[in-house]
Formats: C-alpha cells, sequence, structure tokens
C-alpha cells in the first residue's frame, strides 16, 4: 500500500494520478471538518479547491515531520481563514451547533465516561467560549487567525479565551 | 497505522455534525493519520460534490501559472484581464528591459567620460527618445503577436495602449532616472523628463495617422535633429530653460488632445 508521503513524493515530481489518490484519501474529511467551521458550503468548496492546488504546487515543501494529512488540515485552515478575510460577508461562525436535545440523557453520561471530566467540561461551555478554545487549542490557529475564523475581533478571542479557561479551571478542580 | 479506530456511532455523530466538542477533537486528531476512519467518513460527503471539487482542481493546475508581475498587479489592485494583458506587453517579454538598461548605461559612460564641463547631449538625446522606441515598440502588428486578437477583441484599444504605454514608460523612466541621478550635472537629472513625456504623447497622437513604428521614427528624427542643432550652436542649456519647457508643455497638451479626438481611429486600424 502506498503511503501518504511516498503519494506525495509522487506530486513532487508532477504526478497527477498521485494528486488524485491523495484528494480520495483526504478530501471528505476535511470536507467535514471545514464545514465545522464555516457554514458556507461554497467556500468549503474553494477552501479545499486551493489547498490541493496548493499541495500540488508546494508538495516539495512538505519536510517530512508530521502527517501528511495534518499538513494538509494545516494548509486548508489557513486557505479557509484567507478565503473569510476575502469575503468577511461569509458566515464565518460555525453553525454547526451540536444538537444536545437530540441526545439521549444516557448517551451523554456514557460520553462523559469516555472521555472524561475534561470532554465534560468542555461540552458544557458556551458555543461562544468553545469555538475559541477549538480555533486556538484543537486548530492551534494564532489570535488574528482564530479571530477572521470566527469574524470577531482579537480582542475577544483574547478575554472569551481567558473566561473558558477560567471555567475549564472550576470544572476540573 | 494505529489499530485504535474511533467508534462507529461517533463518526456518524462528527459526518451529521452533532458530535460535541471532546468527541470531534478525538475525531479530528485522529482522521487525518488514519486510513480506515477516514474511509468510514468518506460515505457522509456527497461523490458527487468532491468529483466536481476535484475536477476544478485539475483545471486549476492545468493552467499555466500566473506570472510574477501578473500576481504583483493583481495585488496592488490591477483588475485580473488588465493584468494579463500588461503582462502580454511585448516589451516586458523580450529582452527589452536588458537592452534599455544598455542602451542608458552607454550613455551614462559616454556622457561621463566624454564631458569636462558635463556635456549632457547624448543623455538628452536618447533618454527621451527610449520610451518613444518602448511605447512603439509594444503595440502594432509589427511587434505585437497577439495584435490581431486585440483589435478584433471587444476592448479599446487605446485603453490598452494606454496602459501599455504606461507600463513601457514606468520601467523606461524608473532605469534611465537611475542612471541620470548618477550624472555629474544636475540639471541631466530632470532635463529629460518634460520631453520624454511630451515625444510619447506625440508618437501616439501621430500613431492616429500613421504606423505607430514610422510615427516613432519621426518623433525620434525629428528631436535628434533638435539636440543636433542645439549642440551645433552651443546652446544645450536652452533646453533646460523656460521657453523648452514650455513648448514642451504645449506639445504634450496638443498631442494629449489630438489622441482624445482620434482615439477612434485606433479601433479602425485593424481593417487597413
Amino acid at each position: 500500500m502506498t503511503t501518504d508521503v511516498e503519494l506525495l513524493d509522487a506530486v513532487a515530481a508532477g504526478s497527477r494520478t498521485a494528486l488524485e489518490e491523495l484528494y480520495r484519501r483526504h478530501s471528505a474529511w476535511l470536507v467535514l471538518r471545514l464545514s465545522r467551521r464555516c457554514s458556507d458550503g461554497g467556500l468549503v468548496d474553494e477552501t479545499v479547491q486551493d489547498t490541493f492546488v496548493a499541495v500540488w504546487r508546494s508538495a516539495g515543501k512538505y519536510a517530512g515531520q508530521g502527517d501528511v494529512g495534518a499538513w494538509v488540515w494545516g494548509i486548508a485552515i489557513r486557505r479557509l481563514v484567507d478565503a473569510l478575510r476575502r469575503s468577511p460577508r461569509a458566515t464565518a461562525v460555525p453553525l454547526a451547533e451540536p444538537r444536545e436535545t437530540e441526545r439521549s440523557a444516557e448517551e451523554r453520561v456514557l460520553e462523559g465516561v469516555q472521555y472524561g471530566a475534561l470532554g465534560g467540561a468542555l461540552n458544557r461551555l458556551s458555543p461562544e467560549l468553545r469555538a475559541v478554545v477549538e480555533a486556538t487549542v484543537l486548530d492551534g490557529l494564532s489570535t488574528k487567525e482564530a479571530a477572521t475564523l470566527l469574524g470577531i475581533p482579537a480582542g475577544t478571542v483574547k478575554t472569551r479565551m481567558m473566561r473558558a479557561r477560567a471555567a475549564l479551571r472550576e470544572e476540573l478542580a | 497505522m494505529t489499530t485504535w479506530h474511533v467508534a462507529a456511532a461517533d463518526l456518524r455523530d462528527y459526518a451529521a455534525g452533532t458530535a460535541g466538542v471532546a468527541v470531534a477533537a478525538s475525531v479530528e486528531s485522529h482522521v487525518p493519520r488514519c486510513r480506515d476512519c477516514a474511509a468510514a467518513l468518506s460515505p457522509a460527503v456527497d461523490a458527487g460534490r468532491l468529483d466536481a471539487v476535484w475536477a476544478e482542481i485539475g483545471d486549476r493546475i492545468d493552467l499555466p501559472r500566473r506570472s510574477l508581475l501578473e500576481r504583483a498587479l493583481a495585488a496592488v489592485g490591477v483588475r485580473d484581464t488588465d493584468a494579463r494583458l500588461l503582462a502580454a506587453t511585448p516589451n516586458l517579454r523580450s529582452g527589452w528591459f536588458g537592452s534599455l538598461t544598455l542602451v542608458a548605461a552607454f550613455a551614462f559612460l559616454a556622457t561621463v567620460l566624454g564631458a569636462g564641463r558635463g556635456d549632457i547631449t547624448l543623455l538628452l538625446l536618447l533618454a527621451p527618445v527610449l520610451p518613444v522606441i518602448g511605447v512603439a515598440a509594444a503595440f502594432g502588428p509589427h511587434a505585437d503577436p497577439t495584435y490581431d486578437l486585440t483589435v478584433a477583441a471587444p476592448y479599446s484599444v487605446l485603453r490598452l495602449l494606454l496602459l501599455r504605454a504606461a507600463t513601457v514608460l514606468g520601467t523606461c523612466v524608473t532605469v534611465t532616472a537611475a542612471i541620470a541621478f548618477a550624472m555629474p550635472d544636475a540639471a541631466a537629472t530632470t532635463a529629460w523628463l518634460l520631453p520624454a513625456l511630451a515625444l510619447t504623447l506625440a508618437t501616439l497622437a501621430l500613431a492616429t495617422w500613421l504606423d505607430i513604428a514610422v510615427a516613432a521614427t519621426a518623433v525620434a528624427v525629428g528631436w535628434a535633429v533638435v539636440v543636433g542643432e542645439l549642440a551645433r550652436r552651443d546652446e544645450m542649456t536652452d533646453l533646460n530653460g523656460g521657453a523648452a519647457r514650455l513648448g514642451c508643455v504645449l506639445l504634450a497638451v496638443l498631442a494629449a488632445a489630438v489622441l482624445v479626438q482620434r482615439r477612434r481611429h485606433f479601433d479602425q486600424e485593424g481593417s487597413r
């Protein structure tokens, strides 16, 4: 089985079939993951497009550290931030809110057990605080990038991050 | 590849957008490095959508990359189509820039070596004519491989001509100014600018009657005669005087007026 790194080497050498294989492997989760952060489907598609065009052009720059998937995501999330910066009218806030009401109490308990206290504490954060935690901690974005992604001022990102930290500390104490 | 996999129910929740933040974080950190879980997520995204995006990617990687110049122009707010037209300016594609630098450097050398008293004849002879030649070489059936397309396209030929002239003047004036500033004579640094503008406009105006190459030649020869005559009479300093400046301004205004008045003749040029 060809690994992602081998595929990327082939892409760097100009192989289109290798790029297509990479696309088949990584496009679906990329669409889902971007859709959690941007409610505009057209913008998500455009970002996926930009991402793989960038992969095609800069495959040679992949340093060989970390997973290819993580590298691709690093390109994708920044392309999304760029796209949002260009068209601020697009809704930046991830509107795919977890619909907690559809989940049974039993499921929620199981989830709490499975993922421990931290998961439960994260889930109890308000959507605004959670979005900031996701963007900065999980996506590894800078304050400025997170601000563009969420469509809020950078100062707000900082205060919300502080509030989220305080809330989590209290929950986990 | 790990042996641990995300539970099927969690993948379903994630794909449906109903997963909580902990599950989502767990899925998102695992899926990029696990082919099985990534494949399990695939059915959640419409295959037609992914195919459409792939088709667009294919189209884009087949396109030639936009040149550095085009991207720079686009970055400063020039429209895509204008940027492409400017980048296709023949001068910028050929060795024009190199030859320009060479000619200007020769003028500089000749002036420095030949002048005890800061004789700027050669500079004044050449510097205003360089943009004229440049503009002439930027447009017309003899220079532009896309000329037929240009004339047939629903796009004002004058607009294109002016855009290109502006590009050429930009590069020309930059190079010449760099050379002129190195001149020992302070007058040399600015004396050629007004004549250059006037002569270029005169060329464009003449080009509404004549072929642009003929127009450029006529203007260059006319200028050479004027400079030659002044040099013979040892009155070169007159070129920097008030009368000469006024003359240049008048010529520029007159040429601009003619150009605006007769702009339609460019669009008809293709028919002759």
